[in-house]
């Protein structure tokens, strides 16, 4: 699992540090990957800078997209189930005859 | 009893009366009629209208715990179930209180400050449910041109939290031990695959 944002590697560690997760936190400061995935959120930080909007993917080991979710309400994010039974669905797949 | 028992002692003692039953009967009475109409008239002091302030305060808890309190819970972020009813509750409870200082304004206090509160609660549960079911929607981008599934995600490098490069594919392609894997299983195991989060950050 990888998540990625506009905060900066100092504040990403921060939160890492505080909530204990062990996955790898990155800072796309620039935009560039949000922008290059059509994620940018303009003006939505409340100083008006731009971030990303949340979404999720499943990527698979050859690189291609198996499962997205764009939320329409950031207050909606998805699941841990979710992302398990896409990954599921994921494995399932690749196992039989791909 | 003891009251007109004590009444007539007392009363004897100060009077140096003795009294029969009778007299004590109805100058307790009479004494106890007037008691009645001081008091009644202490209760003029107009009382204090809980049910403004608890109705305020559920209003004021309603909103404010969403945010510091049940956002934690995905079932309840999604959906405020936990908040509604308490701010639902509030409102009435004020609404109560109000009519109630309205209508007998010598008996309960709060058609000022009741009305003022009833205002800013308003206000506040407007101000919440505005940002719940409007604010937090619809105002999200397209992203038309997000990768969707079936194409191939484009690569990128990334610094992590400690400055260190990552990429998709080093990471699609670097081996996934997990801390339960045997010594056999960290050999072969290798990452099926990756889950990506974009997130709003500065949380």
């Amino acid at each position: 699992m990888i998540a990625i944002s506009v905060d900066s590697p100092a504040d990403s560690e921060n939160l890492r540090r505080s909530q204990g997760y062990t996955f790898p936190i990155l800072s796309d400061a620039h935009e560039d990957v949000i922008r290059r995935w059509d994620l940018v959120h303009v003006h939505g930080r409340r100083d008006g800078a731009d971030i990303s909007r949340p979404a999720e993917f499943l990527i698979d080991s050859s690189e291609k997209v198996r499962w997205v979710n764009l939320t329409e309400d950031f207050v909606v994010r998805a699941r841990p189930e979710e992302a398990l039974a896409a990954f599921d669905a994921m494995n399932k797949s690749s196992h039989s005859g791909e | 009893m003891r009251f007109w028992t004590q009444f007539r002692l007392v009363y004897e003692m100060t009077s140096g009366m003795m009294l029969n039953k009778f007299q004590i009967r109805d100058l307790g009475q009479a004494h106890w009629k007037s008691y009645l109409e001081w008091s009644g008239g202490l209760a003029m002091k107009r009382s204090w209208n809980w049910a403004v302030w608890t109705g305020a305060s559920l209003v004021f808890l309603g909103v404010v715990s969403y945010p510091l309190f049940f956002v934690r819970f995905p079932g309840l972020r999604d959906f405020p179930w936990a908040n509604l009813p308490m701010i639902a509750l509030g409102l009435v409870l004020l609404a109560l209180g109000l009519v109630r200082a309205f209508r007998h304004p010598d008996l309960c206090r709060g058609k000022i400050f009741g009305s003022v509160l009833a205002v800013l609660a308003l206000a506040f549960s407007g101000f919440f449910l505005y940002g719940i079911f409007i604010g937090a929607r619809h105002v999200l981008p397209a992203s038309h041109d997000a990768p969707r599934v079936g194409q191939t995600a484009p690569d990128f490098t990334l610094p992590d939290s400690q400055n260190h490069p990552v990429s998709l594919t080093g990471a699609l392609n670097s081996p996934f031990t997990p801390e339960s894997a045997t010594g056999a299983e960290k050999g072969a195991a290798q990452a099926a695959g990756v889950v990506l989060i974009f997130y709003r950050g500065y949380w």
